[in-house]
């Protein structure tokens, strides 16, 4: 954490957010960090209610009442001005200087509303999860993408905002006679696309994809997966990408961070996750979805379900259901450390802390404890 | 376009459903329009029963035809705009009666109609925007109190105090009689719109809190709308997101309502009238009710019933071009 190199674009320390207030307070997030590099997708995965959403949207300060950031920072680093000529080769580029750009890392919980909107779309852009409800059905997609345009490049004339829609639809694969549709006159797969299309109008450096293709068909999100990871290619944006498909982000996403009433409970490279998933959590994430190849096994679930996050267990707030739980997980707060010396990967877990427990957990370990749970919910 | 025509074919049905109702309806209540009319003469003075017979037969009453000829011949008189003698405003046709009654009616009703809907929907808008301030709390609960105000009980209180009590405005007639003469001269527009000023504002006052609290539900609705949440992060202008995104859509539910609304107006506009001796066809209606004047109600109705069928006509057009869901799918 606190890599202060170059190509860190985004990072979020110590960030907290409550819904309401007083007692009653549900704590979604908290004390989250993490850093984010230019051009990296970042998976953010948990189950409902794991304060994904919540830590994606505070970021992007989109949240609204009750929802309270009660605490932390999230410094952007903008990109430098001469950085502006390469990158997005295969994208025309769009003059203007855009929103933070060049002036130095910022916190976004400190910019004021005009910064704010300056920043919104010029360097963040968000994909939300249903393409259907987050366009506007009573405007043509030319429309909502050249009103982005027409707000942040004034002076752009019409016929080159309409130039620019095109470029951009058929970027992600839609012809250019859409322009003029309706969303309800397109596709489920369309619709997406041209959400990604609205989010790439003023080549940001970062989009926060909240789960973008969980609405869709298995065959249609293998095509927007695809798309999106062609065009990060191309452009170099990087992604948060939000979704409870673990497997999907093993697949997609370069880094994967794992949320548990509201806290990071492991991060990690996609390939140690993949290879050795260290949180009891994490591996039963994982693992709770059957797999098309590879040996039979049995099936396996997480016992019990989330808390309630007005009143989160103590110590940690997994032990309840943890099929590893012992004493100190009752009493003391786990916080992220790597899980082998040395290791990026980080786990907040006490099996991995040499204080309480002299050798940590293998993953075979980790996979029997799981499948004697499954095997004794069977017999019973 | 077979959209269209299968609307229109609708609207048709139900003109032919009102007009069969409204020939009906007259015939099974009681009362002779000839002998009120005959009897109304005779107060006069001497009047021979030969004068009795000749009202029947100017009324076409003396038919011996079964009713369902009648029928028949009142739908070919009514294709022919022929809606027959106005028994209260003997002999005038009940058409130059509707002709002359009819623009007061539609002038104050279009005009007090479209300021309540205008005004009312577009404080709803910021009613939902600034959701929860004082402008919202106080506007609401003033709305609801307004809403529920019995319309004939706000009327009178604003003919006694503004009309009648301190004189500002005048609270009867369409226009001076003595000081001006119909037509496009500025004095008696002016004058008619000044006459027009009481009875618009209680319409006003009594249709715009429906139009305010609906569009501020609608809008509140629509507000938690992920486009709403995207025309945010897009970092659009906070009069782009209200009206482009949020109102936009929040409207179309109002639109619908609009097209509800306009029969209860139309009814309402009687009340008006009446309130107001307000020189409108809502007036002659009642003139013709207590006078047995078949002819004269019927036309009416009829007026009212053509009128609220085209205006719910215009209103699904009006959304057809508001709601692109509702346009035929082009070829796909």
């Amino acid at each position: 954490m606190g890599t202060m190199s170059n190509d860190t674009l985004l990072e979020v320390k110590h960030v907290s957010v409550d819904y309401g207030a007083g007692d009653g307070a549900v704590h979604a997030v908290t004390d989250v960090s993490f850093t984010l590099r230019r051009g990296e997708i970042l998976g953010l995965a948990g189950e409902s209610g794991s304060g994904k959403s919540t830590l994606a949207y505070a970021v992007s300060r989109l949240l609204r009442p009750p929802a309270l950031i009660t605490g932390g920072q999230a410094i952007y680093y903008p990109r430098e001005r001469d950085d502006e000529t390469d990158g997005a080769a295969s994208i025309s580029k769009i003059p203007g200087l855009s929103g933070v750009r060049g002036e130095g890392p910022v916190d976004l919980f400190e910019l004021s509303e005009d910064e704010l909107r300056a920043f919104r779309w010029n360097d963040l852009a968000v994909v939300f999860q249903s393409a259907m409800n987050a366009l506007n059905p009573v405007m043509t997609i030319g429309a909502q993408i050249t009103d982005v345009l027409r707000t942040h490049r004034p002076h752009m004339p019409a016929p080159a905002r309409k130039e620019r829609a095109i470029e951009l639809l058929r970027l992600v694969g839609i012809a250019p006679d859409r322009l003029g549709s309706y969303p309800h006159e397109l596709s489920g797969g369309m619709r997406q696309r041209a959400t990604i299309a609205i989010a790439l109008a003023l080549s940001p450096d970062l989009i926060i994809m909240d789960e973008p293709t969980t609405a869709l068909d298995v065959v249609v999100q293998r095509e927007i997966l695809t798309e999106i990871m062609n065009l990060r290619e191309k452009l170099h944006f990087a992604v948060i990408f939000i979704t409870h498909d673990l497997s999907l982000l093993l697949e997609i996403a370069d880094k994967v961070a794992i949320m548990y009433a509201g806290r990071l409970v492991e991060q990690a490279s996609h390939y140690d996750l993949y290879k050795h998933a260290r949180h009891p959590y994490s591996y039963g994430l994982m693992n709770s979805f059957p797999t098309l190849h590879g040996p039979r096994r049995t099936g396996i679930g997480i016992p019990g379900s989330p808390p309630d996050l007005r009143d989160v267990p103590p110590g940690c707030a997994f032990h309840p259901r943890c099929p590893f739980a012992f004493e100190p997980c009752k009493t003391v707060l786990p916080l992220l450390h790597p899980a082998v010396p040395g290791s990026d990967q980080q786990v907040a877990c006490h099996l991995y802390d040499a204080q309480y427990r002299a050798t940590p957990p293998t993953t075979e370990e980790i996979a029997a404890r799981y499948e004697a749970i499954a095997e004794g919910s069977a017999v019973r | 376009m077979r959209h269209l025509l299968r609307k229109l074919g609708i609207y048709l049905l139900a003109i032919w459903v009102a007009v069969t109702v409204d020939f009906f309806l007259p015939r099974i209540a009681p009362g002779d329009p000839a002998k009120d009319v005959y009897y109304r003469l005779a107060q006069l003075g001497p009047v021979s029963p030969s004068t009795l017979k000749a009202l029947q037969i100017e009324f076409g009453l003396n038919t011996t035809d079964p009713l369902w000829l009648q029928y028949l011949k009142y739908l070919n008189n009514l294709l022919h705009g022929n809606l027959g003698v106005s028994v209260t405003y003997f002999p005038s046709s009940v058409g130059s009666v509707i002709a002359q009654d009819l623009p007061w009616t539609l002038v104050l009703l279009s005009i007090s109609v479209l300021i309540s809907f205008a005004l009312g929907t577009l404080i709803g808008v910021f009613m939902a925007w600034k959701r929860g301030s004082t402008l919202d709390t106080t506007l609401s609960s003033v709305m609801t109190f307004c809403y529920s105000i019995f319309y004939p009980w706000l009327a009178l209180v604003i003919v006694y105090f503004l009309g009648y009590k301190f004189g500002w405005f005048p609270f009867s007639d369409g226009y001076n009689a003595t000081q001006t003469t119909p037509g496009w001269n500025f004095a008696f527009l002016s004058d008619a719109a000044y006459h027009a000023i009481l009875p618009a504002v209680s319409l006003v006052i009594s249709t715009i809190a429906g139009w305010m609290l609906t569009m501020r539900n609608s809008m509140v609705t629509t507000l938690s709308e992920d486009y709403i949440q995207m025309a945010r992060a897009k970092g659009l202008t906070s009069r782009r997101t209200m009206f482009a995104y949020a109102a936009r859509n929040a409207i179309l539910p109002s639109v619908t309502g609009f097209a509800i609304a306009i029969g209860a107006v139309m009814g309402g506009q009687f009340l008006v009238e009446i309130v107001f001796s307000y020189p409108g066809i809502g007036y002659a209606l009642v003139q013709g009710i207590s006078n047995h004047d078949y002819f004269l109600t019927d036309g009416i109705l009829l007026m009212v019933i053509i009128a609220t069928i085209v205006m719910n006509l215009i209103v699904d057009l009006l959304y057809v071009v508001l709601d692109p869901r509702t346009r035929q799918v082009k070829g796909a």
